[in-house]
């Protein structure tokens, strides 16, 4: 059992905590804002059903995940965060979400804080909803060094989740191409080619797809699809990861999907 | 108007028309098979009745209602006799200038409320309605590879397209025991379309070297819960088929660059590596697995 801190602000983060505490770990998670801010509201909503948990860790923890999605909110929250603990934690591992930015970027901005050393640092991504799935990818950067590479495969397997490596990159494998399904989905949505249920009964019958792309997406979370598709966009500089106008308008609109009770669809 | 519907002309006997041919007749509807000549047609009848017996051999139906399915299939080399049928679903090659010359015939052969339903699955609907006088009765009604295994129809109105067509087709795919989706006539219609980044972005993903194509499958199948990664897939549907889809989505989009076409992916085509087809694409198929 270890010390987990979980940080982040979307059902990524929510769905690691829940994992971790149920495979027993001591776990404490904070919430940040739109900003990167530690935001209490988003902690408290009752849809997150997350009573049990404590806000920070009370001794250094073992282990951070970090589940942010803008890379705009990692880099308020984490030097926030290096100045309230105002201490070095040389033997924290973190393991920080890929999806909107790569582990070495990650890495290189934490370092700048001096609170984890980079060599501490591995990247991970996955999509929700978790439960059903049984591997989870590993991206470490060229500072990664074999204690945080196997303390995150110890981690991840103790959640029920296989750890393949990857090469580090922004977006992972499995949130790259379902948020570019997804994109796609939204496109065809705005330009009225067909209903939202329409689509997704097709592409679940016509491709055996787990989920509609755009039910997908509200159990995701909208802001988490819009985050992968900005930072492939701004990585790539390609039209081809542009974040198709709708979900923008649905974000900005605060219909998230499931877990604000409206996205594509509405949830009662 | 749909109750009055007793009796479905078929167009083209191959793949997708036998598999048409077959669900009708076991939904109870009369169905007349068309296509150019008699041998073709007895090989498609042999095939269709083939499938309807095994499935009573299986207990799946009873023998009775195998022997009326393939009672009701009639087929005929000669298209003026679709002049007896309430409702038409075309699946003869994906030419234009073959389908539009045949939708010119059935429209002076046919009722004009008799529906014309194409199964094209690259072609503009709106295309092959134009060449008819009465195009608001031209719909499409796309059916998915085996016909009587997947639910899945898509029902495309054209530009023209009369609502009422488009509704009566809908309901005609619920009496064949499928279930419809309206959508517009677009380069793919949804699921061709919205299906296309699954393996864009895989081959790109291999491209990068993010990870190798065993990889990538594993974590789309135990990451994301699909039946199949998109390396499996492309071999399974066949590789130059699956590029040849992207190439048509992408011209069709005129050249939008979330459907661009992978290089990589051409130059496994070029190289015959098609497939379970050929015994060899992304992975290697001993003889029982093609
Ligand atoms: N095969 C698929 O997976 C699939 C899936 C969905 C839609 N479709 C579409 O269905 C249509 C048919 O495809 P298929 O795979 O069944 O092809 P196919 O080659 O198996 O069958 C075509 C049949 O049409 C007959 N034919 C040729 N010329 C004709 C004519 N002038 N008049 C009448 N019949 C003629 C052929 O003899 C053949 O029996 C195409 O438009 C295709 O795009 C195919």
């Amino acid at each position: 059992m270890s010390n987990v801190w979980v940080i982040g602000d979307g059902t990524p983060a929510y769905e690691i905590a829940k994992l971790a505490q149920n495979a027993g770990h001591l776990v404490f998670t904070s919430f940040v804002d739109e900003k990167g801010n530690p935001d209490e509201l988003i902690y408290e909503q009752p849809r997150w059903g997350f009573a049990p948990f404590t806000r920070r860790p009370e001794t250094n923890p073992d282990v951070i995940i970090e589940a942010i999605i803008k890379k705009s909110q990692k880099l308020t929250a984490w030097r926030g965060y290096a100045v309230e603990l105002q201490k070095k934690l040389t033997d924290t591992s973190m393991l920080v979400s890929t999806l909107s930015a790569s582990a070495t970027e990650i890495s290189a901005w934490v370092a700048r804080t001096k609170m984890v050393p980079r060599q501490n640092i591995i990247g991970w991504a996955t999509l929700p909803p978790m439960e059903h799935s049984s591997a989870i990818e590993l991206l470490p950067t060229q500072f990664s060094n074999e204690r945080v590479l196997n303390l995150a495969k110890e981690f991840f397997t103790s959640l029920g989740k296989e750890p393949v490596i990857i090469k580090d990159c922004v977006g992972g494998v499995l949130p790259r191409v379902v948020a570019s399904l997804i994109n796609n989905a939204a496109y065809a949505l705005m330009e009225g080619v067909a209903s939202a249920a329409d689509i997704d009964i097709a592409m679940k019958l016509g491709t055996n797809y787990p989920y509609g792309p755009l039910e997908w997406a509200d159990k995701i979370g909208l802001d988490q699809v819009l985050g992968i598709l900005e930072a492939l966009c701004e990585t790539y500089g390609e039209d081809r990861y542009r974040p198709a106008p709708i979900l923008r308008q649905l974000v900005y609109a605060g219909h998230w999907g499931e877990r604000t009770g409206c996205g594509f669809y509405e949830y009662l | 108007m749909i109750e009055n519907i007793k009796k479905i002309g078929v167009l083209g006997s191959g793949t997708m028309g036998g598999g048409i041919a077959q669900v009708a007749a076991q939904s109870g509807f009369d169905v007349l098979l068309y296509d150019i000549n008699t041998e073709i047609l007895q090989k498609a009848f042999s095939k269709i009745s083939g499938f309807i017996n095994r499935a009573a051999e299986k207990g799946k139906i009873t023998r009775d209602e195998a022997d009326i399915a393939i009672e009701r299939i009639i087929t005929t080399t000669h298209l003026p006799n679709m002049a007896g049928c309430d409702f038409i679903i075309e699946a003869v090659p994906e030419k234009l200038e073959l389908k539009q010359s045949l939708y010119q015939e059935l429209d002076t052969i046919t009722a004009p409320k008799v529906i014309l339903a194409t199964n094209t699955s690259t072609l503009s609907v709106t295309q092959i309605a134009s060449v008819t006088k009465n195009p608001g009765r031209v719909v499409g009604m796309h059916f998915f590879n085996p016909v009587p295994l997947m639910k899945l129809v898509e029902v495309i109105g054209g530009a023209i397209s009369d609502e009422a067509a488009i509704q009566i087709t809908v309901e005609m795919a619920k009496r064949l025991g499928k279930t419809p989706v309206v959508t517009k006539d677009v380069p793919g219609f949804i699921v061709n379309r919205v299906a296309r980044p699954f393996y864009l972005e895989a081959l790109r993903l291999l491209e990068e070297g993010v990870a190798d194509y065993a990889t990538i499958d594993r974590l789309i199948r135990e990451g994301g819960g699909f039946n199949m990664g998109p390396f499996e897939l492309m071999d399974l549907i066949g590789l130059d088929v699956n590029f040849a889809a992207s190439v048509s989505v992408y011209e069709a989009y005129f050249h939008e660059p979330r459907y661009r076409p992978s290089l990589l992916q051409q130059r496994m085509v070029e190289s015959g590596r098609l497939g379970r087809k050929s015994g060899r694409g992304w992975y290697e198929y001993g003889e029982g697995e093609k």
